[in-house]
């Protein structure tokens, strides 16, 4: 879902942009009332997990691909201050680097990818989690079913700023990408539920969410399910 | 204990990506991704800009060429440059206040009992 040069109109880079770097910033004061330093090996993994799994387009059908996001992933895994970091790290080395999604839209990446579907998708797993009765499997189901989300998510505010552009209307671009997305969603949850069931299995208290968010009523449970 | 056991998350982690990055890499589907292919289906996929592509050090995760080979060599320089950012960025957001000590040793009590 990375935006190319040239889709976006001026506007929408700027403003984009400016989102972008807004949350940046709030994301390290948030970082450092919050991220412990037993995270910083989990988030160098994380990083290069993500890049990794994104490389890997899997084919969907329709002469078409997609590929992992991990933005979900990583706001569990770190926190949502550290997961958006991640993900700019991400996109600004695949944009950079390897010319995967444009430099002048890396603003709306970044707000696509990291802030809506990590950071956003984090915030509605945390609301989620309150009201259901959460165990191993209800935590892993709602990772699944939220990942899914995100990228339907991500997908649904990139037809929104190609129609803000007037590169295409936006009833036009909607259904096709979320159609996609769909489908790719789901790659995206299994993969995301695959690698918190194995870090759930060896160690739960590497999950950002568990250990911090969740405390009281969440952890204890997981830790016993495991036991 | 604990410990080892930790940094065999680690490991595995990093390993599992650096697996995919090189062995599993060359059998990713080549297809448009969702975007392009609906840039394409709806015809607004001209309006892309390649002058950037041809600029960056390995466009389209090929290193100097497009061989296979340099496909998989881009894709650990890439996973492994992630992981040095990611861990830079740890260091430098990490919570200052000494807390996170404090607590992680706690929680590792915790997991040991």
């Amino acid at each position: 879902m990375h935006i190319p040069d040239g889709f976006l109109s001026a506007e929408v880079a700027i403003s984009t942009f400016g989102v972008s770097i807004a949350s940046g910033l709030l994301a390290i004061k948030n970082a450092k009332k919050k991220f412990s330093e037993k995270f910083v090996l989990l988030a160098g993994v994380t990083a290069a997990f993500v890049f990794a799994a994104q490389m890997l387009n899997f084919p969907i059908g329709f002469g078409t691909s997609g590929h992992f996001l991990g933005a979900f992933l990583a706001c569990i895994l770190l926190g949502p201050s550290m997961g958006f970091w991640i993900m700019v790290l991400v996109l600004v080395v695949q944009s950079l680097m390897f010319a995967d999604g444009g430099i002048t839209a890396l603003g709306a990446n970044v707000l696509n990818m990291g802030l809506i579907g990590g950071v956003l998708c984090y915030y509605i797993f945390t609301l989620i989690v309150k009201i259901i009765p959460l165990g191993r499997g209800t935590f892993l189901a709602t990772t699944f079913f939220i990942s899914t989300f995100s990228v339907i998510l991500a997908s649904a505010v990139c037809s929104l700023e190609l129609a803000i552009s007037g590169t295409i209307p936006f009833v036009v671009v909607f259904p096709s990408m979320v159609g996609f997305h769909t489908i790719i969603g789901i790659g995206e949850g299994l993969i995301t539920a695959s690698v918190l069931s194995y870090i759930l299995i060896v160690r739960p208290d590497l999950i950002y969410v568990l250990s911090n968010e969740l405390k009281t009523n969440l952890k204890e449970k997981m830790v016993e399910g495991v036991a | 204990m604990v410990d080892k056991k930790k940094k065999n998350v680690i490991v595995v982690l990093f390993l599992v990506s650096l697996a995919m990055a090189f062995f599993i890499s060359p059998f990713a589907s080549s297809h448009l991704d969702g975007l392009e292919k609906v840039a394409e289906k709806l015809g607004f996929i001209d309006r892309g800009e390649e002058s950037v592509w041809e600029t960056s050090p390995m466009p389209d995760y090929t290193a100097y060429g497009d061989s296979r080979l340099t496909g998989m060599v881009a894709g650990i320089i890439g996973t492994l440059i992630l992981f040095g950012l990611g861990v830079g960025a740890g260091v430098l957001l990490k919570r200052t206040d000494g807390n996170g000590n404090d607590e992680s040793k706690t929680q590792r009590a915790a997991t040991d009992s």
